[in-house]
C-alpha cells in the first residue's frame, strides 16, 4: 500500500481489539496527533509503538534516568506533530522526532526545583505548554523562548499534582494541590483567580470540559470525582459547590471528560478490578454511587491501569464524524486498544455528524509513524539495532532476536486481546515448559514468534509481519557433499491473508557456494511442496517448512503427519463434543493444528480429568503413588531459565540394558500405549487418542495417551468375549498372528486390573502373559480367562480400574536371564577349578561341571584340553599344569582360544587363559650355579632360568626335602628347598598336610605345620613359582596381552558375582605373566609373609608391585638383603655377608649372580 | 525372568540395575525416579525420588566404590545426583549448566574417578568430575551443535589399567547431525579433542554402545532414527570400519543398543517396542537370537 494512502481508515488495528505486551517499566503514555503512534515513557527512555504495525518492535529512544517518567505528552497540534515532551525529575525534555537520532532532545525545560508531575500542552497555541511540580510551582512555557518559563504561579504550600489548560479560555489554567484546585489566569498575576477546596484528601486528577469554560472534573483519593463550574461565583473566596459528586468504591486516579458526548471515563487508582468505567454526566440525580452512572466498563487488565487515552479518526473538516478507540496502559505491561461501538458513544449522549464547535488541532497531521526513523534509515538503523540488541541481550541473555520474537508473542489481535493474560507471554516469561496449554498461533506474527522460540538456532534476520516478509537463516543438510550441514538463508514472502487465503508463500533460498544451484532449485521446490501440503490442510506452514529445511522431517513424514488427523477424525469430533464448553473461541481458531507437544503431554492428565473422566476426579480411589503424582502435578515448576528444548528426540518408550550379572533389563510400554508411533490404528471406541498435526509423528511427539477410555468401551473390555479379540488391530510389522496378539493384549489389560489390587499374587500370572515369545501363549490364554472371571465379579473394581487405565500409563520392566546367550554362567564360575594339585583332575572336574549344567560343547572342549596334557608321566608336583609334548598342543590351544574369542565367551577365555598359563620361563636369568637339574634338562630344549629362590639356602633345613603344598581352593604355590645344587623331581618330598607352602623366612621349618602362611614373592628378579616345568608355552606369547586381558576381564566378572576367591586365582595368573612382559602386572601379593587362618586363608594383602620395593636381594640366596652385605662395585650385585663368605670361600671366582663378572678381581 | 508392572504413572524411559544387580532404578515421564530392591520376582519400592521438573530420561548408577550414587538426567535440563545414605536418599548435587534437555547420562569407568558424561539437546556434552574434596569440575564440549542425543564412555579405559599407563578419558557422542564422534582427552591441550567422526547414519543417532570386552578390537554399536544399527569396529588405532547389523532396515526408528557384559550379545530396541538380541556368528555376520515383545 502506498504510504500516502494510509490513514486511520486503513489501519488494521482501529476496528479491532489489540493487546501489545511491552516488557518495560513504562509509566506514562501519549498518542501522536495523527493517531498512529503511541509514545511510552519509561526510565530507560521513550518507546514509540506504531499501532498500524504492531508486529514491529517499538523504536527505542534511550534516555536512562533513575526517575520514573511522571508524564509524557505528544503535542496534540498538527503543526508540531514531531514534539514529544517527557519528564525527568525536575526537568522536562522536549523531543523533536524529526531530528537525527541521538540529537532529538530539542529543548530542556528547567525551572522547577523538584520533580515535575504533569505537563499540559496548550489546547490552541501549539508553542505553549504548562508544567507543574512537587515544588508547588506551576510554569507555563513558550517554546519560542524555552530558556525560562513564560509565566509562573506558585501555591507555596503543597506540591502540584496536575495542571490543565482551560480548553475554552486560552488564558486560564488550573492546578491541583493537595485537596484544593487553583484556577489561574496568566493575566492575573500571582494570585489564583479562584481556589476550590474540592475534596477531603489529595486530588489526583483534573480535567476541563471541552465545551463550557467553567466546567472541570476533579478526582481524588477520597473515592469521589466531582464536577465543578467555577464561573458560577465571582468571589474567589466564596465556597463553591460541586454540580455533581460521584462516589466510587476505590480511589480515583483519573476522571476525564470524553471527547464525545457528555461522558467521563473513570480510572481507579487501585482496586476496582482494574476496570475503567465510562460514566454518563447527564444522569440525574447528580450525586450517588458510580454504579448509577456507569454505562460501560472496560475490564481485562490484570494490574492497575496507569493511563488511558483516545484515538480518534474523522474524515470531515466541519462535521464531527469521528470514531474513537480507547487505548490503555497498565502495570501488567499490556497496551490495549479497545474499539468503541457507536452505541457506546450514544450512551453518553454523543450525537455524531454535528458541526465542530471548536477547531480540532490534530486535524491535518501527516499520517506517518515515527517508529521508523526517517530519512536517516541507514545510520539510525545501525544505532537502533545496536542499542536494542545490547539491551535485549542484557535482559534476555539468549538471542538478539528473542526480543522481537517475544514482542511478536505479545501481540494479540481480535478477541484474544480481550482475554485476560496472554498464554504466549506467560509461557515465554515463565518457561514452565509443561504448564501452558497448547499454544496455537492466531496470526503470522504469533506463528513466527512460536516457531522462533522453538528453533533458537534459526535466526530470523528480518521480520516484517505486516508485509509478510521474513528472512531466516539456518543450518541444514543441503551441502554438496551429502549430508554436509551448510548455512542457508531463506526469504519467505507470505501472501496477504495467510493462511486463510490458501495462497502458498513464496520461498527463495539465497545462492551460496556451499549449495549447488540444482540443490537450491530442488529444495525450493520441495519446501513449496511442503508448504502446499500444510496449506491444503489449513495448517500454518512455517514450522513444517523449517523442520524440513533443518533436516528434521522428510516429506514422507510430513505426509503422514498431515494425514493423521483424518484417520482419527471421528475421535476428534468426539473429543470436541466433550470439550466444547471448555473454550468457546478455541474452536474458532481455524488453523490451530500446531502445538507444543510437550505442553500437550503434560496437560494430558488434567485434560483427561476435565474432558473425559471428570467423574473420576476424586483422588480418594487412587493408590498412594497416584496421589503423589497428582500433587506433584499441581506444584508450579520452578525452572529458572528458559530451555532451548527444540531438538529433543522422541522419548524412548522401550529399551533394554544389560546388567552386570548377565541379566537383560527391559522396559516396555504395554501394547495399549506403545503403538502410538504409527504402528497401528486403533479402532474407535477402545482407545481414544488425539493426534494433532506434527504431534502425531514429529520428532518431538509424545506417544502419550490423551485420554482414558470411555465407559462403553471399558465395559466392552470387561465383558469381552475372549473369542472376539480384536479391539486392537495390529498391522504388518507384527509378525505374530493377529489373533494371538489381540488376545494377549486384552489379557494384559485385564490382568492390570488385578495387578493393582494385589501385585504379589499376580506377578507370576502376569509374567506368563507378557512373554509370548517365550512360548507361553498357551498359559497366557488360560490365565486370562481366570482374570476375566475375577474381574467381572466386581463393578466397583471395574470403575476403579477404569480410572487407573485412564489416568496411569501402563508400563512394565522385566529382567530376563540370558546367561545361555551371554556365555556367562555364574554356576560354572563358582564350580570351576583353576588350580588344583592334579591337572588331570582340574580338567576332568571342569568338564564334569560343564556337562552338569548342560554345556556339552564346553565339556568337549575341556575334554580336548585334557588330551594334550602330559600323558604317562605323573606329575608329582601338585598344582602345576604339566602340559605334555603333544605335537598339536600349541596349535590346538590357539584354535580353541580363537574360537572362543570369536564367540566372545569371556568365561571360557578367562578360564583357558589361566589353565594354559604355565608361567613361561624368564630368559635372562640363569643364576643357578649348579648344573641344570635333570628334570630340567629332560624337558627343556630352551634356555631356562631357574628362579633364584630355588637356590635359597635355608639355614635350618638342608634335608633336600622338597615340599609342595597346596592350599585348597586357592592358588598353590610350592617351595623347594634343596640342598646343594642338584636335585631331581624324584627326590622331592611332598608334604601331605594342606597347610601352605612357603616359609621363606623360616627360622624353623616346623612353622610350616603350625598354620597357613601365604606368601608370594614379588617377582622382581623374575622369580616365580615353581620352575618351568612346561616345555613349550601353550599360550602364544604374541597374544600375551590378550590373554592377560581375558583374565582381567573374567576377574572383573567374577568380582561382580561375588566370587572373590576365584577372582584372586585368575588375577594371580596375570601377576605370573608379568614375568614375561613386565608392566603387565596388576597386583601382586605382599612380600611379607602373612599368617592367616588356615580355613579362611585365602586372601593376602594385595599390594601394587610398584608400591613397595623391599630392597635388594642377595644373589646367592635370593632373599632380601638386610644387615651386613657385600657388594661388587663392578657388577653391583649384592650378597649377604654370610652368603658371600660361603661363596667365595668355596673357591668361586665369578659373581654368584652369573653375570660373568670377576668380582674378586675388582676387589 | 522377573517382571514388574506399573512401576510408574507414565512411560518408563530407563531402567538400570546397580552394580550388584540388587537394586533397580527406573525413571519416567511422571518426573520421578524410583528405586526398587529386586530379588527374583519380588520387588519392593525403596524410594521415589522427586526433583526433576520434567520427564526423566536416564539414570545411571555410579560404581559402588563411590557409594550408592545415582545420577539422573531429564527434560528440564538438569542432572541430579542422588545418594543413599543408609536407606535415606538425598539430593547431593545438581548440575544445571545445560540449556536444554539432557538426554543421556553415564558414569565413567571407575578407574577414571567419579566422572559423569551428559549429553544435551543444546548440542553440548559435559564432563562433570566430582572430586574427592567435594568440589565439582566440569568442562563442556560442543559436540553436535544441532543437538546431542547420547554420549558413552570408552569402557576399555578401565581395562587397560594393568598396563601401568594412564587410563584414557575417551568417549563417543551421537547427535542430530547424524554423526558419531569419538573424543579423547588431550593432556597437552588440556581439553577433549575430536579423534574421529563416524559418518554413516542418515538420521539422528539415538544411542551408542561401546563394547567393553573385546580387547583387540573395539566395537561400537549405534542405533539411529534411520532404522538402522551400525556396528563400528576398530583394530588397534586404525580406522573405524562400519557394518550394518542387518542389511534391511528395521521397521521403526531405533532407540537403544546395549552390549552384554561379555560383549557377545547386542540388545537393540526401538519404536516397535521390541527388544531383539543379536550375536555375531563365526562368519562375522550378525543374527538375531531372541526377541522380547511387549
Amino acid at each position: 500500500m502506498n504510504e500516502k494512502e494510509k490513514s486511520l481508515f486503513t489501519s488494521m488495528t482501529f476496528d479491532t481489539a489489540l493487546s501489545l505486551h511491552i516488557d518495560e517499566p513504562v509509566t506514562a503514555m501519549s498518542i501522536s496527533p495523527s493517531g498512529r503512534d503511541v509514545v511510552l515513557g519509561s526510565r530507560l527512555g521513550l518507546y514509540i509503538v506504531d499501532l498500524d504495525d504492531p508486529f514491529s518492535l517499538p523504536r527505542w529512544l534511550p534516555h536512562q534516568t533513575s526517575w520514573e517518567v511522571a508524564d509524557v505528552q505528544w503535542s496534540p497540534h498538527a503543526s508540531k506533530y514531531t514534539w514529544v515532551i517527557s519528564t525527568s525529575n525536575q526537568k522536562a525534555m522536549v523531543w523533536n522526532l524529526s531530528l537525527p537520532e541521538g540529537r532529538q532532545i530539542e529543548h530542556i525545560l528547567h525551572s522547577h526545583t523538584r520533580a515535575i508531575t504533569d505537563i499540559n500542552f496548550h489546547p490552541s497555541d501549539p508553542e505553549v505548554l504548562a508544567t507543574c511540580g512537587v515544588d508547588s510551582w506551576v510554569n507555563y512555557w513558550d517554546m519560542r523562548a524555552p530558556m525560562r518559563p513564560a509565566g509562573s504561579f506558585c501555591d507555596w504550600r503543597a506540591g502540584a499534582t496536575q495542571v490543565k489548560w482551560n480548553r475554552a479560555n486560552p488564558n486560564v489554567l488550573a492546578s491541583s494541590h493537595d485537596n484544593y484546585v487553583h484556577i489561574w489566569d496568566n493575566r492575573h498575576g500571582a494570585k489564583p483567580l479562584k481556589t476550590i477546596t474540592a475534596h477531603s484528601t489529595k486530588i489526583y486528577g483534573l480535567d476541563f470540559d471541552r465545551l463550557s469554560e467553567g466546567n472541570l472534573i476533579t478526582c481524588s483519593l477520597d473515592r469521589t470525582f466531582k464536577v465543578w463550574d467555577y464561573t458560577t461565583t465571582e468571589a474567589s473566596t466564596e465556597p463553591l459547590q460541586p454540580t455533581m459528586s460521584v462516589t466510587a468504591d476505590y480511589p480515583i486516579w483519573r476522571a476525564r471528560h470524553t471527547p464525545f458526548g457528555r461522558g467521563c471515563l473513570v480510572l481507579p487508582q487501585r482496586g476496582g478490578s482494574n476496570t475503567l468505567t465510562l460514566t454518563d454526566l447527564c444522569k440525574e440525580p447528580k450525586q450517588g454511587n458510580i454504579e448509577n452512572f456507569a454505562v460501560k466498563k472496560f475490564s481485562g487488565h490484570t494490574d492497575h491501569v496507569l493511563e488511558f487515552l483516545w484515538r480518534a479518526r474523522g474524515r470531515s473538516e466541519d462535521i464531527d464524524d469521528r470514531e474513537y478507540q480507547l487505548i490503555t496502559w497498565s502495570k501488567d505491561h499490556n497496551l490495549r486498544l479497545w474499539p468503541m461501538k457507536p452505541e457506546d458513544l450514544a450512551a453518553v449522549h454523543h450525537i455524531p455528524n454535528r458541526p465542530y464547535k471548536r477547531k480540532n488541532t490534530r486535524r491535518g497531521t501527516p499520517y506517518v509513524s515515527f517508529r521508523d526513523p526517517q530519512n536517516q534509515d541507514l545510520v539510525e538503523k545501525k544505532i537502533y539495532g545496536r542499542t536494542m540488541t545490547r539491551y535485549s541481550l542484557g535482559r534476555n541473555r539468549i538471542h538478539g532476536q528473542t526480543s522481537h520474537l517475544n514482542w511478536l508473542a505479545g501481540v494479540r489481535l481480535g478477541k484474544a486481546a480481550l482475554s485476560e493474560g496472554n498464554p504466549m507471554i506467560d509461557t515465554f516469561q515463565e518457561p514452565t515448559l509443561f504448564s501452558s496449554q497448547e499454544i496455537v498461533p492466531e496470526n503470522l506474527g504469533e506463528e513466527i514468534s512460536l516457531v522462533g522460540h522453538k528453533f533458537p538456532n534459526v535466526r530470523f534476520e528480518k521480520i516484517h509481519v505486516s508485509t509478510g516478509y521474513i528472512v531466516v537463516s539456518l543450518y541444514g543438510p543441503w551441502g554438496r557433499k551429502d549430508p554436509e550441514i551448510v548455512f542457508l538463508r531463506l526469504e519467505i514472502q507470505f501472501p496477504p491473508g495467510y493462511p486463510a487465503s490458501g495462497k502458498i508463500p513464496e520461498f527463495s533460498i539465497e545462492r551460496s557456494s556451499e549449495i549447488s544451484p540444482q540443490m537450491i532449485r530442488e529444495t525450493e521446490k520441495n519446501i513449496q511442496h511442503v508448504a502446499q501440503m500444510y496449506m491444503a490442510t489449513e495448517h500454518y506452514c512455517l514450522e513444517g517448512t523449517l523442520r524440513y529445511l533443518l533436516g528434521d522431517l522428510r516429506i514422507a513424514d510430513i505426509e503422514r503427519i498431515l494425514n493423521r488427523p483424518k484417520i482419527i477424525s471421528e475421535e476428534e469430533i468426539d473429543h470436541l463434543e466433550l470439550t466444547e464448553t471448555k473454550d468457546s473461541y478455541e474452536s474458532q481458531r481455524g488453523h490451530s493444528k500446531m502445538m507444543n507437544p510437550y505442553a500437550v503431554r503434560d496437560r494430558s492428565t488434567s485434560d483427561t480429568s476435565s474432558s473425559k473422566s471428570s467423574s473420576f476426579s476424586s483422588d480418594s480411589e487412587l493408590d498412594e503413588g497416584d496421589r503423589d503424582a497428582t500433587l506433584e502435578e499441581g506444584q508450579p515448576p520452578t525452572v529458572a531459565q528458559p530451555l532451548l528444548n527444540y531438538n529433543v528426540p522422541v522419548p524412548k518408550a522401550c529399551g533394554a540394558l544389560w546388567s552386570n550379572d548377565g541379566g537383560l533389563v527391559c522396559f516396555l510400554p504395554s501394547k495399549s500405549q506403545g503403538k502410538t508411533l504409527g504402528l497401528a490404528n486403533f479402532k474407535k471406541g477402545k482407545f481414544k487418542r488425539k493426534f494433532q498435526g506434527l504431534n502425531a509423528l514429529g520428532r518431538r511427539n509424545w506417544s502419550k495417551d490423551k485420554t482414558g477410555t470411555t465407559d462403553n468401551s471399558q465395559s466392552d473390555i470387561g465383558n469381552d468375549n475372549p473369542a472376539k479379540p480384536s479391539t486392537y488391530q495390529p498391522i504388518s510389522s507384527q509378525t505374530d498372528n493377529a489373533e494371538d496378539q489381540g488376545m494377549s493384549d486384552a489379557a494384559s489389560d485385564d490382568s492390570e486390573y488385578l495387578e493393582d489390587e494385589d501385585p504379589g499374587s499376580n506377578i507370576d500370572l502376569y509374567n506368563d502373559m507378557r512373554f509370548q515369545n517365550y512360548k507361553l501363549k498357551q498359559s497366557t490364554v488360560s490365565s486370562r480367562s481366570e482374570t476375566l472371571n475375577t474381574h467381572d465379579d466386581s463393578t466397583a473394581q471395574h470403575l476403579r480400574d477404569r480410572r487407573l487405565i485412564g489416568g496411569s500409563k501402563k508400563n512394565y520392566v522385566c529382567i530376563v536371564d540370558f546367561s545361555d546367550l551371554t556365555k556367562l554362567d555364574k554356576r560354572l564360575a563358582a564350580e570351576y577349578h583353576i588350580l588344583d594339585s592334579d591337572a588331570n583332575a582340574v580338567i576332568a572336574h571342569n568338564e564334569a561341571v560343564a556337562r552338569k549344567y548342560g554345556y556339552s560343547s564346553l565339556g568337549d572342549i575341556w575334554h580336548l584340553t585334557g588330551l594334550i596334557q602330559a600323558s604317562g608321566e605323573t606329575p608329582d608336583i601338585k598344582g602345576r599344569m604339566l602340559w605334555g609334548e603333544h605335537p598339536f598342543g600349541t596349535i590346538l590351544v590357539d584354535e580353541i582360544l580363537g574360537y572362543f574369542d570369536r564367540q566372545r565367551d569371556i568365561q571360557m577365555l578367562g578360564m583357558l587363559a589361566c589353565i594354559f598359563c604355565e608361567p613361561a620361563p624368564t630368559r635372562n636369568y640363569t643364576s643357578d650355579p649348579a648344573p641344570a637339574p635333570e628334570w630340567y634338562s629332560e624337558h627343556s630344549r630352551r634356555e631356562h632360568s631357574v628362579a633364584s629362590w630355588e637356590n635359597a639356602l635355608y639355614d635350618s633345613d638342608n634335608s633336600g626335602q622338597k615340599q609342595f603344598e597346596k592350599k585348597q581352593n586357592s592358588w598353590t604355590s610350592f617351595e623347594s628347598e634343596r640342598n646343594g645344587s642338584s636335585t631331581s623331581p624324584n627326590e622331592r618330598g611332598i608334604s601331605s598336610h594342606r597347610s601352605t607352602f612357603l616359609n621363606r623366612h623360616t627360622e624353623e621349618a616346623n612353622a610350616r605345620n603350625s598354620g597357613t602362611q601365604v606368601t608370594i614373592q614379588t617377582a622382581r628378579n623374575g622369580e616365580c613359582h615353581g620352575s618351568s616345568l612346561a616345555s613349550v608355552p601353550l599360550l602364544n606369547p604374541i597374544y600375551a596381552r590378550h590373554h592377560s586381558y581375558y583374565r582381567s576381564q573374567y576377574a572383573e566378572i567374577l568380582y561382580l558375582w561375588g566370587l572373590q576367591v576365584h577372582r584372586a586365582e585368575v588375577l594371580h595368573f596375570n601377576s605370573l605373566v608379568s614375568l614375561i612382559s613386565p608392566g603387565y602386572t596388576n597386583f601382586t601379593k605382599n612380600t611379607e609373609p602373612q599368617a592367616t587362618d588356615e580355613h579362611q586363608g585365602t586372601v593376602t594383602q594385595m599390594l601394587c608391585s610398584n608400591a613397595y620395593y623391599p630392597g635388594p636381594r642377595c644373589d646367592y640366596c635370593g632373599l632380601i638383603v638386610r644387615g651386613m652385605f657385600s657388594a661388587c662395585l663392578v657388577c653391583q650385585h649384592v650378597q649377604h655377608a654370610h652368603c658371600a663368605s660361603s661363596w667365595w670361600k668355596a673357591g668361586n671366582r665369578s659373581c654368584p649372580s652369573g653375570c660373568g663378572c670377576d668380582c674378586m678381581d675388582g676387589r | 525372568m522377573a517382571t514388574y508392572t506399573n512401576l510408574h504413572e507414565d512411560m518408563v524411559h530407563d531402567a538400570v540395575l546397580d552394580y550388584y544387580g540388587k537394586r533397580l532404578a527406573t525413571c519416567s515421564s511422571d518426573r520421578t525416579i524410583k528405586i526398587f530392591a529386586v530379588d527374583g520376582n519380588n520387588h519392593r519400592l525403596e524410594e521415589t525420588l522427586r526433583g526433576h521438573d520434567g520427564p526423566v530420561w536416564q539414570v545411571a548408577w555410579a560404581h559402588p566404590r563411590f557409594g550408592t550414587i545415582l545420577a539422573s538426567a531429564g527434560y528440564d535440563g538438569k542432572v541430579l545426583i542422588w545418594r543413599d545414605d543408609n536407606g535415606r536418599w538425598s539430593l547431593i548435587s545438581e548440575y544445571t549448566s545445560h540449556q536444554a534437555s539432557v538426554n543421556s547420562v553415564q558414569w565413567a569407568p571407575h578407574e577414571l574417578g567419579a566422572l559423569l558424561l551428559c549429553a544435551s539437546s543444546d548440542g553440548n556434552v559435559s564432563i562433570v568430575e566430582f572430586k574427592d574434596d567435594g568440589s565439582i569440575d566440569s568442562s563442556m564440549v560442543v559436540a553436535h551443535p544441532t543437538g546431542c542425543n547420547t554420549a558413552t564412555w570408552d569402557p576399555s579405559a578401565g581395562m587397560v589399567r594393568g598396563t601401568g599407563s594412564q587410563p584414557i578419558r575417551r568417549f563417543s557422542t551421537g547427535g542430530c547431525d547424524n554423526t558419531i564422534k569419538i573424543w579423547s582427552f588431550n593432556e597437552e591441550q588440556d581439553r577433549y579433542v575430536e579423534e574421529a567422526v563416524l559418518k554413516g547414519h542418515t538420521d539422528w543417532v539415538r544411542d551408542i554402545a561401546w563394547s567393553a570386552s573385546v580387547f583387540p578390537k573395539s566395537y561400537i554399536a549405534s542405533a539411529s532414527q534411520d532404522k538402522t544399527v551400525l556396528i563400528w569396529t576398530q583394530e588397534g588405532d586404525g580406522e573405524w570400519v562400519q557394518r550394518p547389523l542387518q542389511q534391511e532396515k528395521f521397521s521403526e526408528a531405533l532407540w537403544r543398543v546395549s552390549w552384554s557384559l561379555s560383549g557377545n550379545i547386542l540388545a537393540v530396541s526401538g519404536g516397535d517396542n521390541k527388544v531383539t538380541l543379536w550375536k555375531e556368528s563365526i562368519q562375522g555376520t550378525w543374527e538375531t537370537c531372541a526377541t522380547i515383545d511387549s
